[in-house]
């Protein structure tokens, strides 16, 4: 058993705030890190370093990049007359493995969750007016995950959309309710998308 | 549906355990504190994945146990169609639930692979007690007979919890119309469900117990569920979904400044109750305690018909100390009411009032959370 320094324990309670990792995986990786050989811990340690120096968000679609605009904001061969809005880049990546959409995006960065206290101000909505109130948009596909929060999301955007004139639509079927669109496969969010459906 | 097969390991006060349950009545006898009741609360484990006893799983490890202790049940069940292997293993953090050695990521995937309806000495509560008994009674039942009920009370929880989180924050006034509509428009679809069910659901539970509690032997008295809900008589007697739901969504915004005030949803299926009349007075506070019983079981017994009409399986029954609260004539039309066919399993301290009434095919003498002894066909 090792003896309990201070770095150890600094490294347990920095492992411990990522999301899923409780206390006890915590110093599980924590071991294994200390049992890597030294390189390949280094090789993380910079890895973690590069993208919080080369990293940010698209100062249009908030999308992860290391240029502004991002490559599909800047990319001359999308429609950009039509906006896919996610809650996260984790999503665009998604779609854009999927290869079924042709538009550009824009991620929320979150949806609105009352009980930690995320209101819409909080996400990059009024940015997303913004950028519809400069013209050209024509259609608006409100991908917000299938659950309670994305759905209200979704109706919230979709209000604040209502005196635009704009085609505003909610990608439907195939994903599962409650599921996730991270995690679904492209098959699946082709059906979503082409299964949309006019918001009401 | 059969139970084939339950093993315990470290649940409550008992170590280790392994049953082969008979396809009909299976007695478990033995003195008070001995782990009856734990045995029959583990196999409700096995269908529902919670306790009866206990909001708190971990009140299922055992008290002087290690803390690194894992509490596991786990049942083979045998459908007509399929085999079913669930486990339920506890620790001081968390659940699990297993069917066919995949974990299950909600109880509303367990629940409908085998129903169960339980008889307690607790089930007075459901006469007597506050509302929050009954709609306990109509939601655990509600659930266990159609799991699109669970659905929808459970995403109508999770947007109550956000609404009611929205109107604690210090959200100004002039802001909550906007905010909360995206809540009320979701909230009422489900709220229309849940009326709905339950509105079916009592109505055919009025029936069925009518009849069922006059043959006990309180004869003549009517017996009346009166589900007492959120929309009081503004549906003039509409049942179609969306109507209910544009009137809930209504009355929601309606009382929009005085939800903000009181910090809370004050309207809505989570205060339904539903009132129990016999003679047309409310067996809350005139039933004696014989009619109270008598009312008890009589719903447990059309809770089986209409688990029957819903799932198309017979349930298991799950009789704790029941028989032993009742007199002599009550027993006997109680016992006579359960027609052979369920796989039961019942508790008592004396071996032979119960194999006097019931044909007991496997008994198991219980003591100090151990079978020490085992007979078939007593
Ligand atoms: N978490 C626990 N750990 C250890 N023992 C427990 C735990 N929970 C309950 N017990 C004990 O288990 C014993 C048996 O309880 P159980 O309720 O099953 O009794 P029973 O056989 O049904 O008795 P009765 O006939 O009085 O209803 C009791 O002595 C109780 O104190
Ligand atoms: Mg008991
Ligand atoms: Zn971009």
């Amino acid at each position: 058993m090792l003896e309990r320094s201070s770095s150890f324990e600094t490294l347990v309670a920095e492992l411990n705030k990522l999301p899923g990792i409780g206390r006890k995986s915590a110093e599980r990786l924590a071991y294994h890190i200390i049992k890597m050989p030294k390189d390949e811990a280094l090789r993380l340690s910079s890895s973690i370093k590069a993208v919080k120096e080369k990293i940010f968000f698209c100062s249009l679609c908030f999308n992860l990049t290391e240029h502004d605009p991002c490559s599909i904001c800047s990319d001359p061969s999308r429609k950009k007359d039509r906006i896919l809005v996610v809650e996260d880049p984790m999503d665009i990546a998604a779609f854009e493995r999927s290869g079924v959409y042709h538009g550009i995006y824009h991620a929320l960065q979150g949806r609105i969750i009352p009980l930690k206290g995320i209101t819409p101000d909080r996400l990059r909505i009024k940015e997303l007016l913004d950028r519809i109130e400069k013209g050209g948009i024509r259609e608006v596909i409100l991908a917000t995950n299938p659950d309670v929060e994305g759905e209200a999301t979704a109706l919230y955007i979709s209000k604040q959309l209502a005196s635009f004139d704009l085609e505003v639509t909610r990608i439907g079927l195939g994903v599962p309710m409650g599921g996730s669109l991270e995690f679904s496969d492209s098959v699946t969010l082709g059906k979503a998308l082409e299964g949309r459906k006019k918001f009401s | 549906m059969r139970l084939l097969e339950v093993s315990l390991e470290n649940f409550r006060n008992i170590k280790s355990m392994y049953i082969e349950p008979a396809p009909g009545v299976n007695l478990f006898w033995g003195e008070n504190a001995q782990g009856k009741t734990n045995l029959l609360e583990a196999i409700y484990y096995l269908v529902t994945g919670r306790s009866f006893r206990t909001r708190y799983d971990r009140e299922a490890l055992p008290w002087d146990a290690p803390a690194d202790t894992t509490s596991i049940i786990r049942g083979r069940v045998q459908n007509p169609e399929t085999q079913y292997n669930i486990i339920v293993a506890i620790d001081q953090n968390r659940k699990e639930v297993s069917c066919n050695e995949k974990a299950l990521s909600s109880l509303g995937l367990l629940w409908g692979k085998m129903n169960a309806v339980l008889f307690t000495p607790g089930d007075l509560e459901i006469i007597q007690g506050t509302p929050s008994a009954r709609r306990r009674f109509l939601d655990m039942e509600g659930s266990q007979m159609n799991t699109r009920y669970l659905h929808h009370l459970q995403s109508f929880n999770q947007i109550l919890k956000q609404r009611n989180a929205l109107l604690k924050s210090d959200i100004e006034e002039e802001n909550l119309a906007e905010n909360l509509e995206v809540w009320d428009e979701q909230i009422s679809e489900h709220a229309a469900e849940i009326y709905y069910f339950r509105k079916m659901f009592l109505e055919r539970l009025t029936r069925v117990s009518q009849e069922i509690f006059n043959n006990l032997g309180d004869t003549g008295e009517s017996l009346d569920l009166v589900y007492d809900n959120f929309l009081g008589q503004k549906n003039n007697g509409v049942i179609d979904k969306l109507t209910i739901a544009a009137i809930y969504k209504k009355d929601l915004k309606r009382l929009h400044s005085e939800d903000l005030y009181r910090g809370s949803t004050t309207c809505g299926p989570h205060r339904d109750d539903f009132i129990i009349r016999i003679n047309g007075r409310e067996a809350r506070t005139y039933a004696s305690q014989g009619q109270t019983r008598s009312l008890a079981i009589a719903l447990r017994l059309a809770e089986i018909r209409l688990m029957e009409e819903y799932t198309g399986h017979a349930p298991l029954l799950l009789l704790d100390d029941i028989v032993s609260e009742l007199d002599e004539a009550r027993r006997r039309h109680f016992l006579s009411l359960l027609k052979p066919g369920y796989q039961t399993f019942i508790t008592g301290t004396d071996a032979d009032t119960v194999a006097g009434s019931l044909p007991v095919e496997k008994s198991f003498h219980i003591k100090g959370g151990e079978i020490v002894l085992e007979n078939i066909d007593i």
